[in-house]
């Protein structure tokens, strides 16, 4: 078993102009997801993350990073356990995200 | 050491098992996984166990407290330890835990609380019956031994031990998660854990059976944890408020309530006195708050109608209109026979006695038939019709268990007179 960062992204527009029962809805979808997950023994860890943040280099503090506007934000991670990449993949394809037109990064941590 | 020392030895053990063993519990369990239900309660079990056999030889320790959480974490390590040599003996790979590390992040002050609010959202799981729920709640959150549930809610041990087993294995099949992303964000499980520390309270305030004592614990519980989420201003909902409101007003008449020999006396024949005047004032702090958020609940007509009562100056002043009117916007909200037959009482005393009789001979007896034989007794009772009264005080002694109730009918029927039972 090898752990894997999932790291959702997705149009933060459409985030921010969900109603709350949309919203209330993905709550559902994502908690089922992931007791799912879970049942197999596949789901380590998760947190959705906030809207803002600071994005930096050497000389700037930005709060609105250069992705703020795309439809590419992070919006959340998974870290799960899976035999290798593919397996990852393949449990990745299940989440609620494609349902909503986001997209999933599955990166598996470097272990030596 | 002298016997009077031991027994302080035992009490300040005993206190500090109830003031700490779920913040112990929780720890462990945000490291262990909610699966491991059963060693993290043997962990805790043994920190205590310890603590008892060490003070008692050797006194208490400077500092209580951290001697129990360092102990505890010391026997969760070796108990993990444990299970990762025999996973691997019998070919399975132990997860990863991140060892002392990790396991000291999850005793600091901030995640404890933290994870304590996790587990509760957890453990509301719909899967599980509110029975289920309430027992994993007083399990976990507050340390409860399956003994003292059993005399709470006022059932066997064996029964508890059972449901509690079957608990276990379901977080233990399912692998339910601790830190779901979203959950503490999800209403409808919030809307769960309103439910399961209202039905707590109301298992502490109106059982018929159990201990009076214990009782009382499982309120103050409801209470704690429900100002928990009070405090947590992203999860607190109006009808928190109003559930917290709700609980205080009757709180304030937990004493009132009960007579010298265990007896419940009901509203009529309180001593308003005997009202808790700070408890009912937080009430309507509480409920106020509830009123000024969107939104009306069960727990907010409730809690209207529990205010109501504590603010009458005596049973005759009670504002039966607006109490029978908010009972009307409960039915709309759900139609319950609960509900309907609160509202024949209000009814009664609100000037149409025969039509609200008539009403409650339409609604069955439901799951509390001594609750409904005996106010229907009262009732007739109140009415002058002493041998309708005296033929449904019979009725309800047959349903009649506990010996509180058997105790209070046989009393009343005493009191009716016109020979034996």
């Amino acid at each position: 078993m090898q752990n894997f960062l999932i790291l959702i992204r997705e149009d933060i527009a459409r985030v921010k102009e969900m109603s709350e029962e949309a919203m209330q809805a993905e709550i559902q979808q994502y908690t089922r997801w992931v007791e799912k997950l879970a049942e197999t023994n596949n789901f380590v860890s998760g947190d959705p993350l906030e809207n803002y943040g600071n994005w930096m280099t050497s000389e700037s503090v930005r709060s609105d990073g250069p992705f703020m506007e795309s439809k590419e934000v992070i919006t959340g991670y998974i870290m799960m356990q899976a035999e290798n990449l593919d397996h990852a993949t393949e449990l990745a394809k299940t989440c609620p995200i494609f349902e909503t037109g986001g997209m999933l990064e599955v990166r598996p941590i470097m272990k030596f | 050491m002298a016997a009077a020392d031991k027994l302080s030895i035992q009490q300040e053990v005993s206190r500090l098992y109830q003031a700490h063993a779920g913040a112990l519990l929780a720890s462990l369990l945000s490291y262990f996984k909610l699966s491991q239900m059963e060693m993290a309660e043997d962990v805790v079990q043994d920190t205590f166990e310890a603590a008892w056999l060490d003070w008692s030889k050797k006194g208490l320790p400077d500092h209580p407290k951290a001697w129990l959480f360092k102990v505890c974490k010391n026997k969760a390590l070796k108990a993990m330890q444990r299970k990762s040599y025999q996973d691997r003996r019998y070919g399975s790979t132990p997860p990863e835990r991140g060892g002392a590390a990790a396991l000291d992040r999850a005793f600091l002050p901030h995640e404890i609380a933290d994870t304590q609010l996790r587990l509760l959202f957890a453990t509301c799981h719909p899967d599980l019956s509110p029975k289920a729920r309430i027992m994993l709640t007083l399990k976990t959150q507050a340390g409860f031994k399956t003994e003292e549930i059993a005399k709470g809610l006022g059932m066997q041990a064996e029964a508890v031990k059972r449901q509690l087993s079957r608990c276990r294995a379901f977080l233990r099949e399912r692998n339910i998660p601790l830190k779901v992303p979203f959950l503490l964000q999800s209403q409808p499980r919030l809307n769960s854990v309103h439910q399961v520390l209202y039905l707590l309270f109301n298992e502490g305030y109106y059982a018929s059976g159990g201990e009076v004592g214990i009782r009382k614990e499982l309120c103050w519980e409801a209470l704690r944890l429900t100002r928990t989420l009070l405090d947590t201003p992203k999860i607190a909902r109006g009808d928190t408020y109003a559930l917290f409101a709700l609980m205080l007003f009757h709180s304030a008449r937990m004493e009132a309530r009960l007579g010298a020999n265990g007896i419940m006396i009901d509203l009529e024949n309180q001593d308003r006195k005997l009202w808790d005047r700070a408890l009912i004032q937080s009430g309507i702090h509480f409920f106020n708050q509830a009123e000024a958020s969107a939104g009306w609940s069960r727990y907010h007509g409730e809690a209207a109608i529990a205010s109501l009562h504590c603010t009458s100056a005596s049973f005759a002043k009670t504002p039966w209109a607006s109490i029978l009117k908010i009972y009307d916007r409960l039915l709309e909200l759900e139609d319950s026979p609960f509900t309907r037959f609160n509202r024949c009482i209000a009814l009664f005393y609100g000037g149409e006695p025969e039509k609200a009789v008539q009403e409650l001979r339409q609604l069955a007896p439901g799951p509390d038939p001594v609750l409904y034989e005996a106010s229907l007794a009262k009732l007739y009772g109140v009415m002058g019709q002493k041998e309708r009264s005296r033929e449904h005080y019979r009725r309800a002694m047959a349903y009649a268990f506990s010996p509180f109730e058997r105790r209070a009918i046989r009393e009343k029927l005493e009191k009716l007179g016109g020979g034996a039972l």
